[in-house]
């Protein structure tokens, strides 16, 4: 029974994806009360059958084999089998909470915030229930082709969702670039699970952990397989070299960037290694190069977020700098602490988007933080829940980030390969991390400036990234519905006691909560496994870390204080002149441009060449050559054929002769 | 041997008999209705086909013959398959003059399916041209009962005379249209030179007699397969004969170089004669080779090899080369059938590689069937279609522009069939194609399959001149072929099946090639 509620959880969202894939259909906007009822309800419904199953079934679950549910045969030839069985496990119930509930509420926000998209209203909730159910898929599934499945499932819909204004070109290529950097990812992915089957033999998790369970592994061996497969999380989950494609994805609309950009899909591939954590805890080089990528994500995208203007920009390399956080958790073997602050993250960072996405919405699709400010007045909620969210991932005690952060740091810290430098990068990236968060919130809350005034003064030239700034009427706040406030005062909620579930043993003198339970839920315990990667240091030295990272996250508030608030500075247009360090910042570093001229465009020219000689002067010549010659030996064949009866006699008389002389010749 | 024959030995050839008899009744209205005798006869000649049709049916399910004939069926399990096929005791009639066993009963059932489609096509475009005279379905009902003896016969004197049978009504017949030349001249050439390769067959018979003291082919199957009774110069005779009968019977399946006539006989006759000449002969005639080489010829298989490659693959590169040229379309089919010819061919003589004690791949007869039968289906659409498009004129390429707007109906038909023939999937003539590179690759066959892969490249380009005359937008002008398709019931009935039998029989192909695979253990 429990089974079927299992397989039904995973589903539910796909006959939502039909039901409004259906409806997009029709000619004339479908009733939206519908639309909203398929799309809420079937995550709503999923979830709690999660809720339900989470307690029904509660020691299957902490089990190590977990609580899992046959559907149907998938894949079954040779030795590889894959069918669609989902495994609900500690880390896999997790995610499911995380994916249907942080899903759950962005749906119900999305029915707010695209109230006005009339005719792809029921176009937009199909592709963000087909997302859910590819997320469950990715999550759920029992072995690594279903989790690929879940993984291309998952890219297809952040790429439908990117272009979901594909009339407008930047949307459309911003698709476009995701789609195709994640290929370059998957690539990799691919390989690296080919090379574990030809290790273990199998792709289902179970036999995998039976495998490594049984079997010591040569380290170099798991080194080259997690490099591989850490190549595929450096696409879908945007780390150095990869993670280009994130910040432009923010073309997609609000809710989404919440949903798959922020909270689920681009953490894929941190819950990737904590799934796969025997190879992972196998491999101690990859994973030193893991933490450091993740290390230098955080503070290069931390750099950028300094001097962005687009708020959703601002919240892109926030995202990118966060999960490398997570990805430093990752490498030094502190997988507790990666995925607590996975969670704390989904929290704060979807309250950040959906509230950014609410200022937007009642600024008549206005991104630009330098025509805000003075919106405390207008929203007060809003403003306080945005606090919230910014006290909570600029890791000032007591909120959730605090908590989460400070345990990668403190991990980091203890690392023995080049830990100071770790801890170096992440502390530099708190600093910065403080400082942008609350540049965005003095912009666009405080400040003398009045957003209002502004937009009404400069209604002109507000032009929209989000979407549709088409509003000939410019006349005050849109108002924000229940349904908009509603989740976001949740989700307020979660970023406040979201951290209590890890507690440092500095202050309890036990393990958290939360990394005994991933030492219990996975296959290999991480704290255990990872032990010897670690120096111990003493308690003291443990609270001056502590300190030391409260210390700059005051210092980033005072500092963003001081120059928006008190000098009340507002960044400069577009074409003023900037400093060198400035100017880098605010173009990205240029990544994108180099990336044009030493990849794009040598590729360019090699695929043009190959055109131009390879296939015109070769291929197609050369096909066209062949076609002559077969007709112009037709023209002298058809000549036998002359219509003369005696003639064909002959033939008959011939062939005899040549055909007797041939075989007799063969017979002597 | 107290009596002559036996009842069982009648129902045997129970669908020959109905044939024969309406061939029979048809002469009997001519005399006793003057006046609707030809209406009478094309009744006559459907119900009998029809029906010989349907016994034929029964004879595909192995109880039936059972329990007629006694005999256990034994069943094989044979690799690829879940369950087992069945196979019968071997059947013999008439002393052992004629056979009736899975091998003939699938034939036989595909050349009474092209008969009846025929029949049901010929009488409204045989009365269009004023030459609807009851003769004519007649010979068509001799035509398919020399046919099915033709198929069934396990004796060589049985064979040839069933293959006058078949042959002496078909000279007539492509002669039939008596006031056009091109008619009368494909008439005289077809007796000519059938005559001719007739004469090749019966040396050969001759040969083997000589070498063998029997006619009776499971006898001299049995002798030569055992090397001790035969001396250099009796495999020398043996090989001499199965050489010359290859070259009769090659001259009706129409390989190369004996395949002269068919482009002239196939063009000069009326097309609805072309449907029946181009899939009941073909039939019949690759059956009956099938049948020799697997019984005859086995142990001299080294000897022989190197002339089925021979015919083989001249056939298909001959037929193709000079089909790439072709302006008339009947006349571009005919070239093609010489290709087909030579990919069947490339199925006659495959030693077995698997070494389970078949000389001869047991896939080979399956998928010989399965490509032989798709042909012939084929084969009587895509003449039946021409039959009703051409007016006074023949069709040629030029004529077919712009025919997806005049007759729509007709330009699909052609267009599928000629993508049948082309191997295009999920047409028939795709699932054909590929049984027969399977069996060629099974028993490492791999310059066989090379040509028959290269051949259809080269086909591709003039099947796809049909759909390009059809389906081009010729300046939006309107195709100057005004006819409509099938103008009567019959024909569209015929046409309807058939095109949905091309169209989807490949899905289907599971329980015809089960068929077929039994079928090639009919003689062990």
């Amino acid at each position: 029974m429990n089974e079927i509620l299992l397989i039904a959880a995973i589903w539910l969202p796909f006959l939502g994806f039909l039901a409004n894939g259906l409806l997009s259909l029709k000619k004339e906007p479908a009733s939206q009360k519908l639309v909203s009822i398929f799309g809420v309800g079937s995550v709503l419904i999923s979830f709690l059958i999660f809720i339900f199953l989470t307690f029904a079934e509660n020691t299957a679950i902490v089990s190590q084999s977990g609580f899992s549910a046959m559907f149907f045969t998938w894949i079954n030839v040779g030795t590889l089998s894959a069918d669609f069985a989902y495994k609900l496990d500690g880390l896999s119930v997790f995610m499911a909470w995380i994916v249907t509930g942080i899903g759950m509420l962005i749906h119900i926000y999305s029915t707010g915030y695209m109230e006005e998209e009339k005719p792809h209203f029921a176009r937009f909730f199909a592709y963000l229930n087909l997302f859910i159910f590819a997320m469950l898929h990715l999550v759920l599934g029992d072995s690594l082709p279903l989790l690929f499945l879940g993984w291309e499932g998952v890219g297809l819909c952040s790429y439908l969702l990117i272009g979901f204004d594909y009339d407008k070109d930047f949307a459309a290529v911003a698709g476009k670039k995701a789609f195709i950097t994640n290929r370059i990812g998957d690539a990799g992915f691919i390989i690296g699970m080919f090379l574990l089957f030809q290790l273990t033999g199998s792709l289902k998790y179970d036999e995998i952990y039976g495998f490594f369970g049984a079997n010591s592994v040569d380290a170099s061996t798991l080194n080259i397989i997690a490099l591989c497969l850490f190549v595929g999380a450096m696409g879908k989950s945007a780390q150095i070299p990869l993670y280009v494609w994130l910040p432009d994805a923010m073309a997609g609309p609000t809710p989404v960037s919440a949903l798959i950009h922020a909270a689920t899909m681009v953490t894929a591939g941190v819950f990737m290694i904590a799934r796969l954590a025997p190879v992972f805890l196998g491999a101690p080089e990859a994973s030193t190069v893991i933490a450091f990528v993740g290390g230098f994500t955080a503070l290069l995208s931390a750099l950028i977020a300094l001097t962005q203007t687009d708020i959703k920009k601002v919240l892109a390399y926030s995202t990118v700098s966060q999960l490398g956080y997570m990805f430093m958790a990752m490498g030094v073997g502190a997988y507790g602490a990666g995925m607590f602050h996975l969670m704390t993250h989904a929290f704060f960072k979807a309250l950040l988007f959906l509230g950014s996405g609410a200022v937007i919405l009642a600024l008549h699709h206005e991104q630009d933080m330098r025509r805000m400010g003075g919106l405390y007045k207008h929203v007060k909620l809003l403003a306080i829940l945005f606090w919230v969210a910014a006290v909570a991932i600029s890791g000032i005690p007591g909120l959730s980030g605090f908590f989460s952060k400070d345990m990668i740091l403190e991990m980091a810290y203890t690392f023995a390969n080049g830990g100071k430098i770790l801890f170096l990068l992440g502390f530099m990236t708190a600093i910065l991390t403080s400082f942008y968060i609350f540049r965005l919130i003095f912009l666009t809350f405080h400040t003398s400036g009045d957003a209002v005034k502004k937009m009404e003064e400069g209604g002109s030239h507000g032009h929209g990234h989000d979407e549709h700034g088409h509003h000939s009427h410019h006349s005050g706040l849109v108002p924000l519905g229940w349904n908009i406030m509603g989740p976001l005062v949740v989700l307020g909620v979660l970023s406040v006691f979201g951290g209590y579930v890890g507690l440092p043993h500095i202050i309890t003198h036990k393990t958290p909560g939360i990394v005994g339970y991933f030492d219990q839920v996975l296959s290999v315990a991480p704290s255990k496994a990872a032990e010897s990667w670690h120096q111990h240091i003493e308690g003291s030295t443990a609270w001056l870390l502590m300190l030391a990272s409260i210390g700059v996250a005051f210092l980033g508030l005072f500092t963003a204080w001081f120059f928006y608030q008190k000098q009340n500075k507002v960044p400069a247009e577009d074409s003023v002149k900037r400093s060198f360090f400035v100017h880098l910042s605010f173009n990205k570093f240029f990544v994108d441009e180099i990336y044009e001229k030493i990849l794009l465009n040598p590729l360019k020219k090699i695929a043009d060449l190959s055109y131009k000689i390879i296939d015109v002067k070769i291929i197609d010549a050369s096909i066209d050559y062949l076609g002559k010659i077969t007709l112009l030996i037709g023209s002298y064949m058809r000549r036998l054929q002359t219509g003369v009866t005696p003639n064909y006699a002959l033939y008959i008389v011939s062939g005899t002769v040549v055909i007797a002389f041939i075989v007799f010749g063969g017979l002597n | 041997m107290n009596n002559l024959f036996q009842f069982t030995d009648l129902i045997a050839i129970l669908p020959q008999i109905i044939l024969i008899t309406g061939a029979l009744l048809i002469l009997f209205c001519q005399i006793v209705l003057p006046r609707g005798r030809v209406d009478a006869a094309v009744f006559i000649s459907g119900v009998s086909a029809i029906l010989a049709l349907a016994i034929s049916l029964f004879g595909l399910e192995s109880s039936v013959l059972e329990s007629i004939f006694g005999g256990a069926a034994s069943s094989i399990k044979y690799p690829g398959f879940l369950d087992e096929i069945t196979r019968l005791t071997k059947i013999y009639a008439f002393s052992g003059h004629t056979f009736w066993n899975p091998f003939a009963s699938i034939y036989s059932f595909a050349i009474l399916c092209c008969l009846t489609f025929v029949i049901l096509m010929a009488p409204k475009i045989l009365k269009e041209l004023d030459l609807n005279l009851s003769e004519a379905y007649q010979m068509m009902l001799y035509v398919g009962a020399g046919l099915l003896f033709f198929i069934s016969a396990n004796d060589l004197m049985t064979i040839f005379i069933s293959l006058e049978l078949s042959s002496l009504p078909l000279f007539v017949l492509a002669a039939w249209d008596r006031k056009s030349k091109s008619s009368n001249e494909a008439g005289i050439k077809y007796f000519l030179l059938g005559v001719f390769s007739a004469a090749f067959f019966l040396l050969g018979t001759a040969f083997l007699y000589g070498a063998t003291g029997t006619m009776n082919l499971l006898d001299i199957s049995a002798l030569v397969n055992e090397n001790s009774k035969m001396t250099s110069e009796t495999i020398s005779m043996v090989i001499g004969g199965i050489l010359l009968i290859m070259v009769g019977i090659g001259f009706k399946v129409a390989v190369f170089p004996f395949h002269a006539w068919v482009p002239d006989v196939y063009e000069g006759s009326i097309t609805i004669v072309t449907a029946l000449m181009g899939s009941l002969v073909k039939i019949g005639a690759v059956a009956v080779f099938f049948k020799i080489m697997l019984l005859v010829a086995k142990p001299f298989a080294q000897y022989l090899m190197p002339a089925v490659v021979i015919f083989s693959v001249l056939s298909m590169f001959y037929g193709n080369y000079t089909a790439l040229l072709q302006e008339n379309i009947k006349r571009m089919f005919a070239f093609s059938s010489i290709a087909h010819a030579g990919y069947m061919a490339s199925m006659f003589y495959i030693p077995d590689t698997s070494k389970e004690g078949y000389m001869i791949h047991p896939e080979t007869s399956a998928a010989l069937f399965f490509y032989v039968f798709g042909y012939a289906l084929t084969t009587v659409l895509v003449f039946g279609t021409i039959a009703y498009l051409e007016k006074d004129k023949p069709v040629t390429f030029e004529s077919l522009k712009g025919l997806s707007k005049t007759n729509p109906i007709s330009a699909f038909l052609l267009a599928l069939s000629a993508l049948s023939f082309a191997g295009i999937p999920p047409m028939i003539g795709f699932f054909g194609k590929f049984y027969i590179l399977r069996v060629l690759l099974k028993s490492d066959q791999v310059f066989l399959a090379l040509m028959v892969t290269i051949n259809s490249l080269i086909g591709i380009y003039y099947y796809a001149r049909v759909l390009f005359y059809t389906y081009w937008d010729f300046d939006k002008e309107e195709g100057t072929l005004k006819t409509k398709a099938f103008r009567s019931a019959g024909s569209w009935a015929s046409g309807i099946i058939l095109s949905l039998a091309v169209l989807i029989l490949g899905f289907l192909s599971d329980p015809i090639f089960r068929q077929a695979l039994s079928a090639s253990y009919s003689f062990r």
